[in-house]
């Protein structure tokens, strides 16, 4: 049983009938949040909390619930100013309930005490009950930065994600929990408990089941406050520059009649992440172009998915996505994108010496190396690369132009799959009969040592790494 | 809550859980009945760190003084192969060999005469142990709780507390504390650490913030 406590001086609380969900309006909550106490049975243990956010101070109304036994970041905030009427907030309370059912508990790394705006002498004499939400967490088991990946903290606006003595080092004092991390994450391994996507793709799943007709979806970051209007439902994000355009179009698969961001509201993003969340904007609509869809009027629905298969709105979203839609329009689409986690590589094997550096440090496969008889083979596959172009900043050759990026996609391109993007034999030791080195990579070196070297040219052609001391 | 009310709590805290981490005694369990009360008056529940705080008291509360003192040992002064979780700073940052532990002891005697502490009131075997360090934020934490600071008295207090949690709380009492928590060896102290993980990470990012606060009230 899920107990919904909220303030009666807003919203539809008289018309509100809900399965599975004991309703309480408390007159003023807004004001007097610890007027939640009386109203929650002792053995409850779901909880969903309506107020409007104009009134009512989130760490007062956090306070309230841990004192009465729930994890705060577990109990969900139903926004009555999002709310349009009596069925809006019939599926606000029960999309709310299906997002926190997902909440799993943070660990005390994870609970990240949100700013604040007193910073004058009244701020020491007079600190109200802090507000809190959740912080990023490396998994450093998924974590690949050992391969060379970084794009956590290349996309971090405040550097609270360096690469630091062998992994990522999070500093909880500069991190503004804005959930990017999340979303750049190629592996899952960065999770928050404000931005988990399963629990938000719960939300928008039962927002969509449970309104009368497909509302829109529209995101708005956890600082804004945004009137609802009819036919829309607001899904809220840490930060809506942690969008992608997995993220935009993830909720039209499922079934949504429109989608869209709102920027920040509260005068302007300091982080500069509404121009961020535009351009990724103009990304999805390019996206949407190249497919020739209408988010207005996209022509169907996936539904596929089923429960505990990887969320749509996980790791590689984006990839995914389009990876479907490729598939399911059969589509010939091709475009170039500046912000979306797509890319495609190529090699120009007249300058690349196959030293395979740039397989070894791609933290998603998607460029992959093996050695046979004929030498060594670098496979390429573009439905899995996502764009982070670790390979161009790793490769040697790099001045050379020997692999390069584009960051888009190509559906023809991604209809052939993996695919051999660059060989090269391998002269065989004369000794144990394993590969050298690449001919090219030999004829590199032989360029480099110049006349000079003959000798160790000679020997290093002939013999492996391992053979060249006998 | 006021910047006085909110040392007061901090104070509280470190401690109790300094005095936790201590030999345990009579008056420890004894105390604990009235500190979550007292705790309570301070609104320790508008913090992320009430909940795991309130079971570690509940513990202590309930504890058997013997079952507890011989727990203790077990975990902190005895164990085959050496202590299980020793409760000294010096013994996850310092060298001995290269000499670490003597210049990491004398840098936090220097310390605590600068914070208005006598470092000879400590026996040296015990400058580093994880109860000492917590009384010491204890003490750094009852100045700010003096309603008679000036401003610039109490920025400075601040960021003392927050250069002895950089420097040396911070640095290794997560490794102690887990070691502690994964041992599992008591309810007290298993109790005691999740509530001082809680604790610590909230204090990282607090004392920065109050720093920032009192920097904005000078200006």
């Amino acid at each position: 049983m899920t107990t919904l406590v909220a303030c009666s001086d807003h919203g539809h609380l008289n018309d509100l009938e809900i399965d599975g969900v004991r309703v309480v309006g408390v007159a003023e909550l807004c004001l007097q949040p610890k007027s939640i106490v009386a109203h929650v049975p002792e053995d409850e243990t779901r909880l969903v909390v309506g107020i409007h956010p104009r009134e009512a101070r989130l760490g007062a109304v956090q306070s309230i619930v841990r004192r009465l036994g729930f994890d705060p970041l577990g109990v969900g905030i139903v926004d009555l100013a999002a709310s349009t009427g009596a069925t809006g907030l019939q599926t606000s309370v029960l999309a709310t309930a299906a997002r926190t059912s997902h909440y799993t508990g943070a660990s005390p790394e994870q609970v990240k005490l949100l700013p604040s705006n007193r910073t004058t002498r009244r701020g020491l004499l007079s600190m109200g009950a802090p507000a809190y939400t959740g912080a990023p967490k490396v998994v450093e088991d998924s974590c690949v930065a050992d391969q060379g990946c970084r794009l956590c903290a290349t996309h971090c606006p405040t550097e609270a994600m360096v690469w630091e003595g062998g992994s990522i080092r999070y500093d909880p004092n500069t991190c503004l929990a804005c959930g990017i991390c999340v979303t750049s994450c190629p592996t899952g391994a960065i999770t928050n408990p404000s931005a988990d996507p399963k629990a938000i793709e719960a939300e928008v799943r039962i927002a969509i089941d449970e309104s009368a007709a497909p509302p829109g979806i529209r995101y708005r970051c956890r600082s804004s406050i945004v009137d609802g209007e009819a036919g829309w439902y607001q899904i809220e994000v840490p930060c809506t520059g942690m969008l992608t355009v997995g993220w935009l179009l993830t909720p039209l698969v499922l079934g949504a009649s429109d989608v869209e961001a709102v920027p920040c509201q509260t005068g302007g993003c300091t982080l500069h992440n509404d121009q961020l969340l535009e351009a990724t904007l103009a990304d999805f609509s390019t996206t949407l172009d190249a497919f020739g869809l209408d988010s207005d009027d996209i022509p169907f629905t996936i539904l596929a998915n089923s429960a505990g298969e990887e969320p749509w709105f996980g790791e590689r979203s984006t990839l995914r996505l389009i990876d479907h839609l490729t598939t399911f329009l059969q589509a010939t689409a091709a475009c170039t994108l500046e912000t979306a986690d797509v890319g495609t590589i190529s090699m120009n094997p007249a300058t690349c010496t196959a030293c395979q550096m740039c397989a070894q440090v791609c933290p998603t496969g998607a460029l992959n190396t093996w050695l046979d008889s004929d030498g060594v083979h670098i496979d390429f596959d573009p439905r899995t690369c996502v764009a982070c172009a670790q390979c161009v900043a790793t490769c040697p050759e790099i001045e050379e132009g020997a692999i390069s990026m584009t960051s888009g996609f190509d559906a023809a391109d991604w209809a052939v799959g993996r695919r051999n993007v660059r060989h090269e034999p391998t002269p065989l030791c004369e000794l144990c009969g394993k590969p050298v080195a690449p001919v090219a990579m030999l004829n590199r070196i032989e360029d480099m040592l110049g006349a000079a070297g003959r000798e160790t040219m000679a020997l290093i052609s002939r013999r492996c790494i391992d053979c060249r001391g006998r | 809550m006021s910047i006085e009310s909110l040392s007061r709590l901090r104070q509280g805290i470190y401690r109790f859980v300094g005095a936790g981490f201590s030999h345990p005694t009579p008056d420890l369990i004894a105390a604990a009945g009235g500190t979550m009360e007292l705790f309570d008056t301070l609104d320790i529940f508008d913090y992320s760190f009430a909940p795991d705080i309130a079971e570690a008291i509940s513990e202590v509360a309930q504890a058997d003084l013997a079952e507890l003192s011989v727990a203790f040992v077990a975990i902190f002064e005895a164990g085959v192969g050496g202590v299980s979780c020793p409760p000294f700073e010096t013994a996850y940052v310092g060298n001995p060999s290269t000499g670490d532990v003597a210049i990491l002891q004398s840098d936090l005697k220097r310390s605590y005469l600068r914070y208005g502490l006598n470092p000879k009131s400590v026996s040296s075997g015990e400058v580093d142990h994880i109860s000492t360090e917590l009384h010491v934020m204890a003490h750094l934490c009852a100045l700010t709780a003096d309603g008679d600071m000036t401003d610039r008295s109490v920025g400075r207090v601040l960021s003392n507390q927050g250069e002895f949690l950089d420097m040396h709380l911070l640095v290794w009492a997560p490794e102690f504390i887990d070691k502690v928590a994964s041992i599992d060896r008591h309810p007290v102290y298993t109790s005691l650490s999740h509530g001082l993980a809680s604790f610590l990470a909230h204090e990282r990012q607090l004392v920065p913030r109050l720093v920032d606060l009192s920097t904005g009230a000078l200006q």
